[in-house]
């Protein structure tokens, strides 16, 4: 048995949790930049708030229903997501994070037991010990687990878990009553090309012909009806897959026109990756460095710029990769633009590995002494607290608009709640 | 040579044409597989996606550039009856080519239009005007060798040396080998910057003037394939007006490339070469070649290195793929030091071991950190760093 514990509007409730007087009220979360609705409590949801919608056109319906805005604050999301995860830890001891917001729980090895009240325990131990609502879905599965969460939110019944019926006609019930394209890895195009064949529901889609689904779309189509006929075809990925890449990109919160500004921005990108870089134990084989006007403003001339270095051997060290970012930046910049986003992208990554480079003269022992020293220092009295002087030291207009930000309750010290008796 | 030719309807106007041949097809396949090798799939100008054919003094010469490398090929398995020019697209000539299955093929030129006849085929060819076609010089009496290397000698430098060419852009020149000639020396070096091969050889000098150069990895791969098809003679070199010319061959049947030269400045690479390497180990080619392929067969994109331990008349090599499995293989060595593990890019090992001719190589090595040398038959070093496995 496989379940999926997904927070239940995770954002908003995290938010709520140290502002517990946003209890009942509509709460949402805005994108970077304050732009558009990223998350939404269900009192905002009834109030007819989209996900997605461009914040400035809800104005009125945010007057209208009193509703709670806030900047995404993911130092908090983050944190409160390690909690979450911490606290089915003490359960179920295999699981994979698939998500901020969702987890996967093997609870093969725990089948003697009665899992659904298990799973009604770590729901309510959970909320007690972090504050999140959860909801639990429980099924033979990842993708019926998948497909039982969304029974748990959706049945007040269930009151938040949901195990899946192994046998008919009450798994053909559970499964019919849900539509086809809100099948894990169906998707909206995949769902209308479905529905165009007659496939309407997730019961439909279990009794299609495998062959013919792979004909018609791919093999992922065919993992997820087999799934859906209860046969494993993916397992727990208990330990995530390295990763490729690391991107660190943002929208400005005002339009961007001189150097210096791009330049302060690109640096904090550089030096916030390659920081992240080796928190993660990995080295980077190269760096790249792309900036781009606003696509949607029709009025202004339109430029995207970048440029590729590459490293030798690969490198986490700061100095080496700010010092590439920066030479990129200089080729990549054209001067006479409104530039609305910049980034870096390490690629080529490696962990563990290290290949020598022939002509490699630095001193490699002396750069990991550095780095350690100053991620040290970084943990010990708050990030970016020894940081390149590339990286600015007033406050630009580049910087992400965040408005409504909540504090970092957990995570900064000067920012932790105060109780006042 | 000319074979039976079946009366077929073509919309060619019947008036003289301006260049007529029969050709052995088989020379003509090799000789446009050879030329277009230069044209670049993708080219701004058509123009530069074309093949000239000149017929005259009984020959056929081919030609072609990408404006950085031109090839120049005469052949005479040709029946000139008629002299002439024409500039084609090189791929559909060479498809064509290709396809036939007949011992001859007849060629005619009228304007810009190539009509080919095999013995119940007959195509028509649209083609572009002589006159836009950039020259390819030949290596003719107007130029003046610097030097002068057996052809099978030359084939085997480019072949021990060019595998180790960089791909990526680099902050030094390394897109391309170093031609660095010394009298009557001439040793060959490539480097990706994690690897580095050098061959050496004895060259015929013709003029005193030592140089170094470096040339364009295409323009060696090109070479490299005529070289296979006409590994007799020597080869001259000549390195003029920042171009390096190679000349094969003479009269009716030469070959010519000539090649921009890389720019910049090769790294110092006689200072990565390790003179203090104290550790020998001497192997049987095939054997080590064998064993590093089978180790890598679990290796990943993750974990790409595999693990050589050397102990008392035993090398054992060792990898890991994560997510498949674990390979070790034992190959018996003369090695009679302390265990000593390094790590290495299996792909870096294979490169120089299939290329190496002799049956033995020596493997020098100082430890864990240190770069790794393959020698072999006095003439070919091969450095490799290692891979850091921790």
């Amino acid at each position: 048995m496989y379940a999926l514990a997904d927070c239940n509007n995770f954002y908003a409730s995290c938010e709520r949790v140290f502002e517990p007087k946003l209890e009942g009220r509509p709460v949402v979360v805005l994108s970077n930049n304050d732009g558009c609705v990223v998350a939404r409590s269900q009192e905002a949801k009834d109030a007819g708030i989209g996900m997605g919608e461009p914040a400035f056109k809800c104005r009125d319906r945010f007057d209208r229903y009193q509703v709670v805005v806030r900047s995404s604050n993911y130092t908090l999301y983050d944190d409160m997501s390690r909690r979450v995860v911490r606290s089915i830890l003490e359960f179920v001891p295999d699981v994979e994070i698939y998500s901020i917001d969702e987890v996967f729980l093997d609870l093969r090895p725990l089948n003697h037991l009665d899992v659904e009240s298990l799973c009604r325990t770590i729901r309510n131990r959970v909320k007690q010990w972090t504050g999140i609502p959860i909801s639990i879905g429980i099924a033979s599965t990842k993708t019926l687990a998948k497909l039982a969460n969304r029974i748990a939110k959706k049945d007040p019944t269930a009151q938040g878990v949901f195990q899946l019926p192994e046998t008919d006609p009450d798994r053909a019930l559970a499964l019919d009553s849900v539509d086809v394209g809100d099948v894990w890895g169906v998707g909206s195009r995949w769902g209308a090309k479905l529905r165009g064949l007659g496939i309407r529901s997730a019961l439909d889609l279990a009794r299609m012909p495998t062959d013919d689904l792979r004909k018609r779309f791919n093999v992922v189509a065919q993992r997820t009806a087999l799934e859906l006929r209860g046969l494993v075809c993916q397992e727990l990925e208990d330990v995530a897959p390295p990763r490729k890449t690391l991107v660190r990109s943002r929208s400005f919160g005002d339009m961007v026109t001189d150097f210096e500004q791009m330049s302060e921005a690109i640096a904090n990108h550089a030096v916030r990756a390659a920081e992240k870089l080796r928190h993660e134990g990995g080295t980077a084989g190269q760096v790249s460095v792309f900036l781009s006007t606003n696509r949607f403003r029709d009025d202004l001339p339109q430029y995207h710029g970048g440029g590729t270095a590459a490293f030798l051997p690969a490198t986490a060290s700061t100095p080496i990769i700010l010092r590439e970012a920066m030479r990129l930046t200089r080729f990549a910049w054209r001067q006479g633009f409104h530039y609305k986003k910049a980034g870096v992208m390490l690629g080529d990554l490696s962990f563990g590995e290290i290949q020598g480079g022939l002509f490699d003269t630095r001193d490699h022992p002396r750069d990991d002494r550095l780095m350690a020293a100053l991620d040290e220092v970084n943990r010990k009295m708050g990030a970016g607290t020894l940081r390149p002087a590339a990286t600015g030291v007033t406050p630009k207009g580049w910087r992400m608009k965040r408005e409504h930000c909540s504090p970092k309750y957990t995570t900064c010290w000067r920012e932790l709640p105060r109780v006042q008796t | 040579m000319d074979g039976p030719i079946l009366p077929v309807e073509t919309t060619m106007p019947s008036t003289a044409t301006a260049m007529k041949i029969v050709c052995d097809r088989t020379a003509l396949a090799d000789a446009v597989s050879l030329v277009s090798g230069v044209v670049a799939a993708r080219s701004p100008s058509p123009v530069l996606q074309c093949l000239r054919i000149t017929a005259g003094d009984g020959q056929l010469r081919f030609s072609a550039t990408d404006l950085e490398i031109g090839v120049a090929q005469t052949i005479d398995e040709v029946d000139v009856q008629q002299e002439g020019e024409v500039l084609v697209p090189a791929d559909k000539l060479s498809q064509i080519v290709k396809a036939s299955d007949d011992p001859t093929l007849t060629l005619e030129a009228e304007g810009d239009r190539l009509r080919i006849r095999g013995l119940g085929s007959n195509w028509s060819l649209h083609g572009f005007p002589v006159s836009e076609a950039p020259e390819v010089e030949d290596f003719d009496e107007s130029i003046t060798a610097d030097y002068e290397v057996p052809a099978v000698i030359l084939r085997k430098q480019i072949q021990r040396t060019l595998f180790a060419a960089a791909n990526e852009q680099s902050r030094y020149a390394i897109n391309g080998v170093l031609f660095e000639r010394s009298g009557q020396t001439l040793r060959c070096v490539a480097t990706d910057g994690r690897r580095l091969a050098l061959s050496s050889c004895s060259c015929e000098k013709t003029t005193d003037q030592d140089g170094n150069t470096i040339v364009p990895s295409k323009a060696l791969q090109l070479l490299g394939k005529l070289l296979d098809a006409r590994a007799q003679g020597e080869v001259r070199v000549s390195i003029r007006d920042g171009r390096a010319h190679f000349g094969i061959g003479h009269g009716s049947r030469n070959a010519t490339i000539t090649s921009t030269l890389v720019e910049g400045s090769f790294p110092p690479w006689s200072d990565v070469v390790p003179k203090d390497n104290d550790i020998h180990v001497t192997m049987d080619t095939s054997s080590l070649a064998g064993a590093v392929r089978r180790a890598a067969l679990l290796t990943s994109q993750e974990s790409r290195g595999v693990k050589l331990t050397f102990s008392a008349g035993n090398l054992v090599i060792t990898s890991r793929a994560p997510d498949t499995g674990e390979a070790e293989i034992r190959v018996d060595c003369n090695y009679d030091g302390d265990e000593l593990s390094i790590g290495f890019n299996p792909g870096y090992l294979t490169d120089a071991l299939k290329i190496i001719d002799s049956p033995e190589i020596i493997l020098s090595l100082k430890g864990p950190q240190k770069p790794g040398v393959l020698k072999a038959d006095g003439e070919f070093i091969y450095v490799v760093m290692p891979v850091s496995l921790d």
